[in-house]
């Protein structure tokens, strides 16, 4: 393998773990604050498919990553409606989110199936950085959205960590009644967190759309959202570590795709089989990480899918 | 047993669901600038207006009914699988294994078959039941990959070593007869008839049973189970090896009885089964019911097709039901519960 395939290798790890990156870092903020959305799919998918409708319509990109942030919004404030106002189940609203975001994104796409779209996000190169050796090629000559990605990691951090109402945050996902006593709502805090996170799986849809592969086509996030999801427990909700998975998975994904295009000895491995690589992977993960924190936690946040009644405040 | 006013209470919340279900998805055609009433029509007279069309739905409502009764399983016990369409895919797998590769006198071709698949759909279940007792792994995320690899593994059957290579499709050869299972009409066969039969039986195993009893206990709560001395580990996998082996049904009624052969099988079962059995509260009973229904909004996708308007519209429908059903149910269930009861 010589450098230019490595440059390369890297960097469509990179594209590939980006999509990961977004989605989770939102689903970790709303389980942070005690939210489990397993919609992620769903909005994923509703987020490619309104990006890419937008911007064959209207020919501005940034308009179609904008209508798809503001679309999933939409759907995360319903999440939150049924799962903190009104308490429904998360497990199965999440799993009916994903149904809504499946089907409207099959509708409303219908007419966009296999267009190649003329206006996609460019990349932008960081002037004086794109020339440094390796790194440049590999992670300043990507796409605006690439670069959010990486610089929401240490911005969740900060806020999570280093903020007042980031306290409240992680508190209102480990005791809400200690946020309520506060003085903090700690409704407004998981809708607004839910709400953040929706978007940022949007965003995420909207970069495998038109920041990506240019092109929408029915179920095109092909599992990634439920990746996303087992990303937020294998980084122990940390957005440090998040950041390191999302690599990794990249890295898998990529490798799967590579071994497809070499050939050779992978030409004898079915791509069905090699296809299987990230969820095994994902399986692996969460079973290690199980068993490294036995007995210790695993870093849940303690009231995660729990409803919070202020009546029964204790 | 539930009073009849909270019957009356669920039972109005979930009509009024599907009314604005409805009312939702004509706005989306108004919008769209397609024929409304037209359209709902063609729903209604192609999945419920004849004899035939009711047959259709109850050709899709038969897979969402077993894997609604395996989601019923686990879920009254709080054990979150989510793996019926992974469970139902080998539950294909097992069955089509011993159809096409497992040389058997005639009459013993089916029973091995049903055994097969039920055992591969165990199969499918135990892992993550195995994972979550002995190291804590999360079942609902374990299941759901498991789902990615079981239909991967057919696919590489289908478009591999299994395929027919006397068809253009990637399917597998068609099963020799003494595979398929009885058809009661051309387009039932006797699952219709088993999968209430299975209804019945979780019912009873439910209501009057001790591991019935034990299994609701630990769906109330862990600690409660604990104290009161209940084999917590074993319990779990004992659930999820029954989810797994019911939700392979599914999968053996559409390659023994629907298609005839293995094939990439329709996705979504799986979860559907999931919602249906929420609907229903958990009881097998209901849950029958409630998989007619979704079987009728299928059929209803089919008959879109049909009348050429976009089937995917049935989808919405499902979608904006299932959210109003959440939140009309969950309000309704909570008021039908005493006060102290919890949510």
């Amino acid at each position: 393998m010589n450098e230019a395939m490595l440059i390369g290798l890297l960097a469509a790890t990179v594209s590939a773990a980006t999509p990961l990156l977004l989605a989770g870092l939102g689903e970790l903020v709303a389980e942070r604050s005690g939210v489990l959305n397993l919609g992620l799919e769903g909005l994923m998918l509703t987020g490619a498919m309104t990006a890419v409708v937008v911007t064959a319509s209207t020919g501005s990109v940034l308009g179609g990553i904008a209508a798809a942030v503001a679309v999933t919004m939409a759907m995360g404030a319903a999440f939150a409606f049924l799962t903190v106002t009104i308490r429904a189940d998360h497990i199965v609203t999440g799993l009916a989110i994903v149904l809504v975001g499946d089907g409207l994104s099959q509708f409303f796409g219908k007419a966009f199936v296999g267009v190649n779209l003329q206006d996609r996000l460019a990349p932008l190169a960081i002037p004086v950085l794109r020339d440094l050796p390796v790194l440049g090629p590999v992670l300043f000559r990507q796409n605006v959205l690439v670069y959010f990605s990486l610089l929401a990691v240490p911005l969740v951090w900060l806020f999570l960590y280093r903020t007042r109402p980031g306290l409240a945050l992680r508190a209102a996902g480990e005791r809400p009644s200690a946020v309520d006593v506060a003085g903090w709502n700690v409704v407004r805090i998981r809708y607004l967190a839910v709400i953040f996170g929706a978007g940022m799986a949007g965003l995420a849809g909207a970069f495998l759309s038109v920041g990506y592969l240019g092109s929408w086509a029915n179920g095109m996030t092909a599992g990634q959202g439920w990746i996303a999801l087992a990303l937020v427990i294998f980084a122990a909700w940390h957005p440090v570590r998040l950041l390191f998975g999302a690599y990794l998975f990249g890295f898998a994904y990529i490798m799967v795709f590579q071994a497809q295009v070499l050939g050779g000895v992978f030409q004898l491995v079915s791509v069905y089989l090699m296809q299987m690589a990230p969820y095994l992977l994902a399986l692996l993960v969460l079973m290690l990480i199980a068993a490294r924190s036995r007995g210790r936690g695993d870093g849940t946040p303690a009231a995660l899918a729990v409803p919070y009644v202020r009546e029964e405040r204790t | 047993m539930m009073r009849a006013s909270a019957w009356a209470l669920e039972s109005g919340a979930f009509v009024m669901a599907v009314a604005l279900g409805v009312v939702a998805a004509s706005m989306v055609l108004l919008a769209t600038g397609t024929p409304v009433y037209q359209t709902l029509a063609a729903i209604y007279s192609g999945a419920l207006g004849s004899a035939y069309a009711l047959q259709s739905s109850l050709v899709y409502a038969v897979p969402v009914a077993f894997t609604g009764l395996a989601a019923c399983v686990a879920f009254r016990a709080r054990i979150w699988n989510i793996g019926g369409e992974g469970q139902m895919v080998m539950g294909a797998f097992g069955a089509a294994l011993v159809a096409l590769h497992v040389p058997l006198p005639g009459p013993a071709v089916l029973p091995a078959m049903i055994l097969s698949g039920m055992a591969f759909g165990a199969l499918w279940a135990f892992g993550p039941a195995v994972l979550k007792v002995a190291f804590g792994v999360n079942e609902v995320l374990s299941t759901l990959m498991l789902n990615y690899v079981a239909i991967l593994f057919v696919d590489f059957l289908v478009f591999g070593p299994w395929r027919d290579p006397a068809g253009g499709w990637p399917y597998s050869p068609p099963f020799p007869s003494a595979a398929l299972l009885p058809a009661l009409s051309a387009d039932l066969n006797v699952a219709v008839v088993a999968a209430p039969v299975i209804a019945v039986l979780l019912a009873v195993l439910f209501r009057y049973t001790p591991w019935g009893y034990a299994t609701a206990v630990l769906g109330h709560s862990h600690p409660a189970a604990r104290y009161a001395g209940m084999r917590i580990g074993r319990l779990t996998v004992q659930v999820m090896l029954l989810s797994g082996a019911i939700a392979a049904l599914a999968g053996i009624d559409q390659v023994a009885g629907t298609a005839g052969l293995l094939y990439h099988l329709p996705p979504g079962y799986g979860y559907f089964g999931i919602l249906v059995s929420w609907l229903a509260g958990h009881n097998p009973l209901l849950v029958l019911v409630m998989a007619t229904f979704y079987g009728v909004l299928l059929q209803g996708g089919d008959a879109l097709q049909i009348a050429q308007v976009d089937p995917s519209l049935v989808r919405i429908m499902q979608g904006a039901i299932i959210i109003f059903a959440l939140a009309g149910l969950t309000l309704a269930r909570r008021r039908s519960l005493s006060p102290g009861a919890g949510a």
